[in-house]
């Protein structure tokens, strides 16, 4: 018994430890973000935009956009693609091996025919069945495959990518105009820029148009706003700040740009992960710093992309499940980088923060409620103290997405309305009554899941952007599949 | 109910409970400034933006007439408020960008009293303000601002030397292409291909400069590669016989692939035998642009160079070999290879689609 005791008081001393340390560090990447975002702003106020387009000198890009299971969003998504404001880009699209109507619906819609292209790298794929382009949209190309995975579809696409740079996209994502333009200028800033990344928003409740957001609205869902808030707190405070600091390690899968030579020389998407974006992206810091070759990454938090997030428990658990399991493989997979100073920055502040306090965070919190509980029945740990530790976590989270709106506030203001605002602050303090603890539960039930040796995407539900049905479409296709925001 | 007995429970209680609790408290209250802080700048920015807009509608009727002649500029002048300078500047810098010629001019005349209120950030503020302020008087200051503006392209920041080489690097100025060019070292870890586009906007007075800093040897290989992009991007003529002597005599792999990409578009088959020396360089890339090039200049000879291409490891290579035989009109050597077994018939059905040629259709 007295092992016991001992053993949870010092347990008690660890996650006090993780807390204050994992806390210090969302703040200063916070307070990092927050100047950074504010030169940003008034430095994107010196380069326009229209102008770099009208320049030109803007590099080739294709977008790889894979796509499973995505009959309900693949045409607003592709009509998004194809209207973005970029002088010189294509589209392939690849159909992994759906089992509902996105081939045909794509088909229909846009005309395939079957076309020849030509290679340019080879990188291992599961079959390819066809290759088609659009008699009505040239630059749109379709490659249909059997089911690899997502990392197999990137793959597929970038050995038919003709162009220096990609962009990798989901199925479901819809691309602001200027979008593409934006998440490029660092590469033509900078000739070391090897990747970059946007910022991505939820889209659910947004009025969609021709596969545009025309008017941004909070979702009507509790669960969808907890994401919307998540996102922000992520990417503007997040990335932002661990940009900033030269230690970034994700670049969302969902909105991404790479050089393409880059991306085949180190090998490709994994194909034996389910968290492809981030070992990518781990694996590339890894191939330049090996080469010495000098290199940079960034993430542009003006470029904006919209994606669908889920709004029901199951699937949310599923994806944040995919995610943790995702994490828990890339860091595994390239443990060798960690705390090694061959590997700069990166090495040495990044990979310790994801590897100790990101992988191992949800075990440390899950674990630290069991013995909080354990503490109080063996009367080691008084109520009182308990009870100030856990209001001083949720006080430090409402800080930490207070500040988050307030960055938002301060440079995009995508949220017109004052009660969105309000509602944003009401969520801030809402997510840490149940929310988190979810989230922390299903991280940590990826990591048993991860243990356990799972490998699968599980599934995942689109319901689509709430369209009107477009008048060149086929009948019966359309408005069937798209649900209201 | 007294609040004393919690106070002193407090007071009594152990030192890492209080800094406990004064943490709750701390963050607590923390979090509601940074709430207040938010609708503040919400309300503050909603009220901006609302002044702005009426400021704007006010303005912009008079503007009309103004660009169409019928006010004088005065006319919108006496509608700006002393506090109203920049952003009026900044009003009609949103519009200048969407017109071209005389209203331009118009708009420079109607923005210029109020430019040396802007001009006065030139040597303050942080690097993103003072770039603002640069693109500002580059783009509605010149010729007044000037010397201003080439100042600033030994700015310390090379945000604000960009900035200043952008505003300098357009068609009314093309006297400014020298000096631009000779801080274009300050720039070198832009992308090349976004340089040429940026000297090519001066147009084809600058030409003449630009051709001269191509040939020249004792400028870094990479600036002469810019200037190079450059012709390309204006048609320069009189670059294919700089680009033919630097084919012969050159070494660095990007100013030759440059240089051919020039000849390829602008060249003549008299430029065609430089070439072909390059045809079997080691490099992939310089292969590759050698083969196209000669699917514009070459001539009947050099159907066999352009066959040996196909069997080249390089997918780049083979490419282009095959788009240049499109080029020369080797239709029926295309189909045949299009409809063969050989391992680069895919690349003979690519290029036959391109040209909207089916006839090997499956």
């Amino acid at each position: 018994m007295g092992t016991l005791i001992t053993a949870l008081l010092w347990f008690n001393y660890v996650v006090l430890a993780y807390f204050v340390v994992l806390n210090l560090i969302y703040l200063a990447t916070t307070i990092v973000s927050f100047g950074a975002l504010r030169r940003y702003a008034v430095r994107m106020k010196s380069l326009d935009v229209d102008d770099l387009l009208t320049h030109g000198g803007a590099p080739p890009v294709t977008l790889l956009v894979p796509m499973f299971n995505e009959e309900a969003t693949c045409v607003s998504s592709i009509r998004s693609f194809l209207t973005l404001s970029y002088p010189n880009y294509e589209i392939i699209v690849v159909n992994d091996g759906s089992k509902d109507g996105t081939l045909p619906r794509i088909r229909s819609t846009f005309k395939l025919v079957p076309a020849a292209r030509v290679p340019t790298a080879s990188l291992p794929t599961a079959d390819i069945r066809g290759v088609y382009r659009s008699e009505r949209y040239p630059s749109l190309w379709v490659i249909d495959k059997e089911n690899g995975g997502k990392a197999d579809a990137l793959n597929a696409g970038l050995n038919l990518c003709h162009t220096p740079l990609f962009c990798a996209l989901d199925g479901d994502t819809l691309m602001e105009r200027d979008a593409l333009i934006r998440v490029a200028r660092p590469f033509l800033e900078n000739d070391d820029v090897v990747a970059a990344g946007g910022i991505l928003r939820i889209a659910n409740g947004c009025e969609v148009e021709g596969g545009h957001v025309k008017r941004v609205r909070l979702p009507g869902s509790r669960l969808a706003r907890l994401q919307v808030l998540e996102y922000l707190r992520a990417f503007l405070s997040g990335r932002m700040g661990w940009d900033r600091i030269g230690a970034s390690l994700i670049i969302s899968g969902a909105f991404g740009i790479f050089k393409r030579g880059i991306v085949v020389d180190a090998g490709g998407y994994s194909r034996n992960t389910v968290g492809e974006d981030m070992e990518l992206v781990v694996r590339i810091h890894r191939h330049c710093r090996e080469l010495e070759m000098p290199y940079r990454m960034g993430f542009v938090p003006d470029p904006v992309a919209w994606t669908e997030c889920p709004e029901t428990l199951k699937v949310l658990g599923r994806q944040r499940d995919r995610w943790q399991r995702g994490l828990i493989e890339s860091l595994v997979r390239h443990r060798k980088m960690l705390a090694n100073p061959r590997y700069g920055r990166v090495g040495m502040v990044g990979y310790p923060y994801f590897f100790f306090l990101e992988m191992l965070g949800p075990v440390v919190e899950i674990l630290g409620y069991v013995a909080f509980v354990l503490s109080l029945i063996l009367g080691i740990a008084s109520p009182q103290y308990v009870v100030a530790f856990l209001m001083a976590a949720v006080a430090f989270g409402v800080v930490l997405s207070v500040s988050a709106v307030g960055l938002e506030e301060l440079t995009f203001r995508r949220y017109p309305g004052v009660r969105d605002l309000l509602r944003l602050f009401g969520i801030a303090v809402l997510e840490n009554f149940g929310y988190r603890q979810l989230t922390t539960w299903w991280r940590f039930r990826g990591t048993l899941s991860w243990l356990r040796g799972k490998r699968s995407w599980g599934r995942m539900e689109r319901k689509g952007f709430g369209e009107a049905a477009d008048p060149h479409e086929p009948r019966g296709v359309g408005v069937a599949h798209a649900r209201s925001g | 109910m007294s609040l004393w007995p919690v106070f002193r429970d407090f007071a009594q209680a152990e030192l890492a409970f209080r800094l406990l609790v004064a943490s709750v408290i701390l963050l607590a209250t923390l979090a509601f400034l940074f709430a207040v802080y938010a609708l503040v700048l919400r309300y503050r920015n909603a009220r901006k933006r609302a002044h702005l807009d009426l400021l704007e509608a006010s303005w912009t009727p008079v503007l009309m007439h103004v660009l169409q002649g019928r006010y004088p500029p005065e006319a919108l002048w006496e509608r700006v408020g002393a506090e109203e300078h920049l952003a009026f500047v900044r009003f009609i810098l949103r519009y200048v960008r969407r017109v071209r010629g005389g209203q331009r001019q118009i708009l420079r005349g109607v923005v210029e009293p109020f430019l040396p209120d802007v001009a006065t950030g030139l040597t303050k503020g942080t690097v993103e303000e003072r770039a603002l302020v640069v693109q500002t008087l580059g783009t509605l200051g010149l010729p007044r601002f000037e010397a201003d503006v080439v100042r600033a392209l030994d700015d310390p920041s090379p945000l604000v030397a960009m900035v200043a080489a952008r505003s300098l690097a357009r068609p009314d100025h093309p006297q400014h292409i020298g000096v631009v060019i000779d801080h274009l070292e300050r720039f070198g870890s832009w992308s090349r291909g976004f340089l040429g586009a940026m000297l090519a906007a001066i147009g084809p007075e600058g030409a003449e400069t630009l051709r001269t800093t191509f040939e020249d040897p004792s400028r870094p290989g990479w600036i002469r590669t810019v200037a190079a992009d450059a012709l390309r991007w204006l048609n320069d003529v009189n670059a294919a016989e700089v680009a033919a002597r630097v084919v012969s005599c050159e070494t660095d792999r990007d100013l030759l692939v440059q240089a051919l990409k020039l000849l390829e578009r602008l060249g003549n088959e008299e430029h065609a035998p430089v070439v072909r020396k390059l045809a079997y360089a080691p490099d992939p890339v310089i292969r590759a642009n050698a083969l196209r090039t000669l699917g514009r200049i070459g001539d009947e000879g050099d159907g066999e160079l352009l066959r040996d291409g196909l069997f080249d490891p390089s997918s780049w290579v083979v490419l282009q070999s095959v788009r240049s035989l499109a080029r020369m009109g080797r239709w029926s050597t295309l189909q045949s290879l299009a409809t063969s077994e050989h391992p680069r018939a895919l690349f003979a059905q690519q290029v036959l689609e391109e040209r909207g040629r089916h006839a090997w259709a499956r």
